[in-house]
């Protein structure tokens, strides 16, 4: 072969450039979507981590479901039941109840019989959105005073404590009243009966 | 010669053109764009059981075990036993021995419960909180607790999982010392935790890292919910902006880390609270976020808080 035959004019020595060009753009775009890909499909450590996490668990889950022995659960006897724990009646010092922060925050709790019902009074404030102290104020919570702990408590309300009190703490209690002292240092008093506060 | 390898380029470049363009396709697919919500699972109760008591634990058990066995085919679910934080009621008194023996006889109730059937499985969380003053040390004792359940379990019984699970509220304490007993528990030996807890004051609308309440921000939630290794969530699910702030965390880590969460399932209060979403709600919810938002929306699970004792 001669080069005429191969390069016969101008344009065709334009033309494979121009291809070319083409060419290498569609490839990087196509390595650009190829990593993108890869990287978006699990790429990342923590990803992949994670999956391997995951995979673990479900192997877990598949071992607990393979009998390693044969199932034979006449041989297992109930339990004897145990007495359910009496409540403590009494303040105490926490920040936890059935609830979350977000929606209570709790200095103090105070527990005991009023009437009827064994009544849970927690002592502390309604959060802001960014979990800091909007107002003072007691959720109170009844509960049958013989049944079994917990099986049947009911919020019977968020009281409020009047406008500028702070996170409230619970430092005793005489017959209904619930005596609680807030951050901003004033002295309330609220009647576990009326849900009312006492200057 | 030129134009053989000329010829030789063109080719490479289609086949990388036809690859990648079935790669994209293959993550098109991926990404949700049907908005019929998936079914809810049937929903798992969780317990406050802040009084362990091993009798309780057991009908309890039994009562799960039985729920999963009488579904055909039999079903697997995801139970978590809260019995409070470190520094929990009456302070620092956490039993460890009872939180270790009522978990024992939950599951043993549930191996019972489930009678015949042999394949359903519980992945039951032993749960605890970051309300006060959380260490690393807290951390260990949960990890080494777990372990001995699982132990027992392993043999004694069958059909359950036990993982370690954390109630984790940025209202309750620093990040910096939910940090400390997340690394606790991995030095202890856990493979897994479950987050039960909430993303106070967390945005609703945006991904850049913003503040939360007490201090935290995104990327904290975040760790603490699926960056840290052992970390798995299912999220508080009680208001309507929940979700919202959940899919942000998620959006946040698939922006930051590649790593979007993968939900186990939305946790509901509604038996303790009919002012909150309900089990489908909850559900529906969180799943529409994350679908909305190309998130991922595999959640094999559905979990409902109940009071066992306080």
């Amino acid at each position: 072969m001669n080069r005429q035959t191969q390069t016969p004019g101008k344009p065709q020595h334009i033309r494979p450039h121009f291809a070319g060009l083409i060419i290498s753009v569609a490839c990087v775009i196509a390595l650009f979507f190829l990593i993108g890909g890869a990287f978006a499909l699990g790429g990342s450590p923590l990803s992949l981590q994670k999956q391997q996490r995951l995979q673990k668990l479900e192997q877990q889950i598949a071992q607990a479901r393979t009998p390693t022995r044969p199932k034979n659960v006449a041989n297992l006897g109930v339990p004897p039941a145990q007495s359910l724990v009496t409540p403590q009646a009494g303040i105490t010092q926490t920040h936890e109840g059935p609830f979350p922060a977000s929606f209570f925050l709790v200095r103090s709790l105070w527990q005991g019989p009023l009437g009827k019902n064994w009544v849970l009074a927690y002592a502390g404030a309604k959060p802001n959105p960014d979990g800091t102290v909007q107002q003072g104020g007691i959720l109170l919570y009844t509960a049958p005073r013989n049944a079994p702990m917990g099986s049947d408590l009911h919020l019977v309300g968020m009281f409020l404590a009047p406008t500028g009190a702070t996170a409230l703490t619970i430092v005793s209690v005489s017959g209904n009243l619930l005596h609680v002292r807030a951050d901003s240092g004033a002295v309330l008093t609220f009647d576990l009966q009326t849900h009312q506060y006492q200057p | 010669m030129r134009l053989t390898l000329r010829t030789l380029a063109r080719k490479l470049c289609v086949l990388v053109g036809v690859f990648a363009l079935l790669s994209t396709l293959f993550l098109l697919h991926g990404v949700q764009t049907a908005f019929a919500i998936a079914p809810k699972p049937p929903t798992d109760w969780s317990f406050y059981m802040f009084t362990p008591n091993s009798s309780q634990a057991y009908t309890l058990g039994y009562n799960q075990g039985k729920f999963d066995a009488g579904f055909n085919p039999v079903v697997d679910s995801e139970v978590v036993l809260d019995f409070g934080g470190p520094s929990g009621p009456g302070d620092g008194t956490l039993n460890y021995s009872a939180i270790e023996s009522a978990s024992e006889q939950f599951a043993l109730g549930y191996y019972v419960g489930t009678g015949a059937d042999s394949t359903s499985v519980v992945t039951l969380g032993l749960g605890t909180n970051n309300s006060a003053d959380v260490t690393y040390n807290d951390g260990v004792t949960w990890a080494h607790t777990v372990k001995a359940v699982a132990n027992w379990v392993s043999a004694n019984a069958g059909q359950a999982v036990i993982v370690g699970a954390n109630d984790i509220e940025p209202g309750w304490s620093s990040f910096s010392a939910a940090k400390s007993w997340v690394q606790g528990f991995i030095a202890g030996g856990g493979s897994f935790y479950l987050n039960f807890g909430s993303a106070d004051g967390c945005p609703q609308y945006s991904t850049g890292n913003g503040g939360c309440a007490n201090g935290w921000n995104q990327d904290d939630v975040y760790y603490v919910s699926w960056g840290a290794a052992p970390a798995f969530a299912t999220p508080e699910i009680y208001y309507d902006f929940m979700p919202r702030q959940w899919s942000m965390i998620s959006l946040y880590g698939k922006q930051k880390y590649s790593s979007p969460i993968y939900f186990q399932g939305p946790w509901d209060e509604y038996d303790r609270d009919m002012s909150t979403l309900t089990q489908q709600q909850a559900w529906n919810d969180l799943w529409t976020d994350l679908n909305n938002n190309s998130l991922p929306t595999y959640m094999p699970y559905s979990l409902e808080i109940h009071l066992a004792s306080f």
